[in-house]
């Protein structure tokens, strides 16, 4: 896992480490795009906190299993706070709803419950109702907590795919809450990040993301007016790493996955100790690949991911990860390749969900798809050709 | 030189003893040498019966026999490099010639020089993984090192430092690391010859470097190279900034060097080194070398050469903690000589050379079990490793091979020939002068047969 997590205080430019003297009380917000450093800040926060303060009961929340997973793994030296105290949000409430307030458990399991119409449980209403109704567990669960502080410090990361309630909830088990997000990166529609009481931070810079990869990103969700662009913002070196992205047609799924194995043939020698992933659309695809790999020598080094990832899966010396879209949120890869490009256009956030897809990769981005890819897919990756005005007539 | 301001008299092998032996040598004089049979170096310019010589200069052609008496009357004193600093007196003329050098060293290339050694040993960069600052004594380049810094660009000192080399190379009863010398000879050259020894490198100049390096090489090396390679690393795969296309670059060089079935060394190790180091434009994809290196290990000394010119901005983290823990150690007094050898080159020559080599490998053994630091010229010191733990724990350490493999199955063996000669089933004398038993003793024990026999 080299160049993942930082080891040196000068891998922090000046405004990263202004995150790191924040006071250490009171609540904040990081904000930021992809690859600042946001949840590396997080995590040596609270590592900060928890040496300095004395904070050892620490709470640290993600949305997805498999970044609790990405972030368990930058807590290998055993100095600081243990690896369980790093939960997904949902794990952690169904804890501490059994805990404190065990009659609501059923209700709780009620909201994994989705409606056979995609149409009803995407809709605006629905989410709407189940977040009322989780909230509604968290305050009675906090209501009967013991005491009204339950941890020294709570930090949340991809804070934009949780709701302000929830946020609000969640600020109120700790004197210290810091999160961090970005509204870009944001899958399910969610608004956490418009909370109040919050000193927000803003990272403009970041350093992960190749220059090719940005522009691609920049197209796939060009930014609102007077935000910045990724490509604007970079500061990754490319005199020894040249970043690029491409995207590949082929007639069948099993053509995306031997050209993905070729290139990875390469990546595993071109990237020596860094992580190399394969991002999917569906769990279904996941199988799909994995019983493609079954025989193959990739096979023994490459973990499969499910959406609540698996534990360990980061610290093993397994250096390809296989996982879908909504498990790669918050995790970077030295390269990235997207297979089933054509299944990306569920009608609902499905820029966000590309852009998510394309800003794991640091260095090297491919796509690939059997048939038809949304245009503004195509459009991100074109690049300009040699083509003259005789072409368009032969 | 400090021996400068010595006073140097001459002395008899029997006023010998009575320094071993720490006896009354009032009657000592300290007139001015007639000739060099035996010279005693004394500190300071005051005499006086107490002290005990500094220094020892033996004449070469004396120093077998003396050696032998002195095994013989004062074994339990010897080696006598426990008691004084023994030179020969060929190495003592060579050194009092020498004027003391000032140059300085480039350090990262030296420190580089000596990871190259360890990976060429160990026929693979894991070696680097675990790497203990204890084994640098053992490092061949390091004791060079010593040698320069001690006496400079001396080519006397250096043909001498490199024929006992050699010499410690051919005893099989030694754990010598496997490795050519003759590859390190050239790098060594090479290394020795850089011009700019300040030069640092600049990020847009590494074709460049790689080309100076290669023409640095030809002349040390007094051959001709293949040009056809040169331009295969000035190719596009080389200048791309895709580290993929690099790769693409240093497979073509891998499998050139093997469709044209090259068999110099040296020349494949450069351009395999040198094609590894422009893939990382540094040292990050040193991994790439341990396949094509297994046939051509001297590709880790010139990756690790170019790896010591292009300096710090060029080292990825593992590289750059491990030449910095190196560096102190090539600045600090351990060069000058200040610290004790356990063995003189002259006494090890003379045991060497006056005994048979199961007696020799023995008396090694029995003294220092498992490694000896033998002062291979005055004040330049190489630690060898004798067989019986040095492949074990070597080989574990370095999950490779350093030492040569046979060597526990050969001490075994000695071990087992050495119980049955000190049991008396073996007859083989050694050429040590015995001393003759005592009269009285055999008398008493005749004495004693006679009373069990009553």
């Amino acid at each position: 896992m080299k160049n993942t997590w930082w080891t040196n205080l000068e891998d922090l430019d000046v405004d990263q480490e202004k995150v790191l003297d924040l006071p250490p009380s009171g609540k904040h917000v990081i904000f930021g795009p992809p690859g600042c450093g946001k949840t590396n800040l997080l995590l040596l926060r609270a590592k900060y906190l928890y040496g300095k303060e004395g904070f050892k009961n620490i709470l640290f929340l993600t949305y997805t299993g498999c970044l609790a997973d990405f972030i368990r793994s930058g807590l290998n030296d055993q100095k600081f706070f243990k690896p369980d105290q790093v939960q997904t949000f949902w794990s952690w409430a169904r804890s501490h709803i059994s805990t404190y307030y065990p009659q609501g458990l059923a209700d709780f399991e009620s909201l994994f419950i989705k409606n056979k119409d995609k149409k009803i449980e995407n809709s605006k209403d629905n989410k709407e109702r189940k977040n009322k109704i989780l909230v509604e567990l968290l305050e009675s669960a906090y209501a009967k907590a013991p005491t009204h502080i339950l941890y020294d410090a709570v930090f949340i990361d991809e804070a934009q795919d949780l709701t302000k309630e929830q946020i609000v909830e969640l600020s109120r088990l700790a004197p210290v809450v810091t999160i961090a997000g970005d509204d870009r990166q944001g899958l399910y529609g969610m608004d956490g990040l418009s909370v109040q009481g919050f000193k927000s931070i803003t990272l403009e810079y970041h350093y992960r993301i190749g220059k090719r990869i940005c522009e691609v990103a920049d197209k796939i969700l060009p930014p609102k007016d007077g935000n910045n662009s990724l490509l604007d913002y970079c500061l990754y070196s490319e005199e020894k790493n040249a970043s690029d992205a491409d995207i590949f047609s082929h007639a069948t799924r099993n053509d995306q996955y031997r050209a993905i194995l070729d290139r990875l043939q390469t990546q595993l020698r071109a990237f020596p100790d860094e992580l190399l992933g394969v991002i999917l659309p569906t769990n279904g695809m996941i199988e799909e690949f994995k019983s493609y790999l079954k025989d193959s020598e990739f096979f023994e080094i490459t973990s499969f991911h499910s959406d609540e990832g698996v534990n360990n899966s980061f610290r093993s010396d397994r250096p390809i990860h296989v996982l879908t879209i909504h498990a790669a949120k918050g995790t970077e890869f030295r390269a990235v390749h997207i297979a089933g490009g054509e299944e990306i256009k569920f009608p609902m956030n499905r820029r966000e969900v590309s852009f998510t897809a394309i800003t794991r990769a640091k260095t090297s981005l491919s796509l690939h798809y059997s048939g038809q890819v949304m245009p503004f897919i195509a459009s991100a990756f074109a690049k300009t050709s040699t083509i003259t005005k005789k072409d368009l007539f032969s | 030189m400090k021996w400068d301001n010595y006073r140097w008299v001459e002395i008899s092998r029997s006023e010998l003893l009575s320094f071993i032996f720490s006896r009354d040598r009032s009657h000592r004089t300290s007139s001015p040498p007639k000739s060099r049979r035996l010279l005693a170096g004394f500190e300071g310019y005051h005499s006086n019966s107490e002290e005990r010589p500094e220094v020892l200069v033996i004449e070469d052609e004396d120093a077998e026999d003396l050696m032998a008496w002195l095994y013989a009357f004062a074994a339990d004193f010897m080696p006598l490099s426990m008691h004084f600093q023994v030179v020969l007196a060929s190495d003592f003329d060579a050194i009092m010639r020498t004027d003391s050098f000032s140059n300085p060293i480039f350090e990262p290339v030296w420190a580089s020089m000596i990871l190259g050694e360890f990976m060429m040993r160990g026929r693979g960069s894991k070696v680097l993984k675990d790497f203990y600052i204890s084994w640098i004594e053992t490092s061949c380049s390091y004791s060079l090192l010593a040698a320069l810094q001690v006496y400079g660009d001396n080519k006397l000192i250096y043909d001498t430092f490199i024929g006992r080399l050699r010499r410690l190379k051919a005893n099989e009863q030694l754990g010598f690391p496997e490795l050519r010398l003759e590859t390190l000879e050239v790098a060594w050259k090479v290394c020795i010859d850089l011009p700019d020894r300040a030069y640092q490198f600049e990020r847009e100049d590494e074709f460049l470097f790689v080309q100076r390096l290669f023409h640095l090489l030809e002349s040390s090396a007094n051959r001709q190279f293949s040009h056809e390679f040169l331009d295969l690393l000035y190719s596009s795969y080389f200048k791309s900034d895709s580290v993929e296309r690099r790769l693409t670059g240093f497979d073509q060089v891998v499998r050139k060097c093997s469709d044209q079935n090259l068999s110099d060394q040296t020349e494949v190790g450069f351009y395999l080194g040198a094609a590894a180091f422009l893939v990382g434009r540094g040292t990050s994809h040193l991994g790439l070398i341990d396949r094509p290196a297994s046939s051509f290990p001297s590709a880790y000394l010139w990756f690790s050469i170019l790896a010591g010119l292009c300096g710090k901005n060029s080292w990825d983290p593992r590289w750059f903690e491990l030449i910095r823990r190196i560096t102190p150690f090539l600045r600090s007094k351990r060069l000058e000589g200040d610290k004790p050898a356990d063995l003189c080159w002259v006494e090890f020559s003379a045991m060497e050379r006056s005994r048979e080599s199961l007696s020799f490998a023995k008396d090694i053994v029995r003294i220092f079990p498992s490694s000896l630091v033998l002062e291979l010229i005055p004040n330049v010191h190489f630690q060898i490793r004798l067989a019986r733990e040095s492949a074990d724990s070597e080989r574990s350490t370095t999950g490779g091979s350093p030492t040569k493999g046979s060597n526990r199955e050969l001490i075994l063996q000695i071990e087992s020939l050495l119980k049955r000669l000190t049991k008396g089933l073996d007859t083989q004398s050694s050429q040590i002068p015995e001393q003759p038993e005592l009269k009285l003793i055999t008398e008493e024990k005749s004495n004693r047969k006679k009373r069990s026999s009553d």
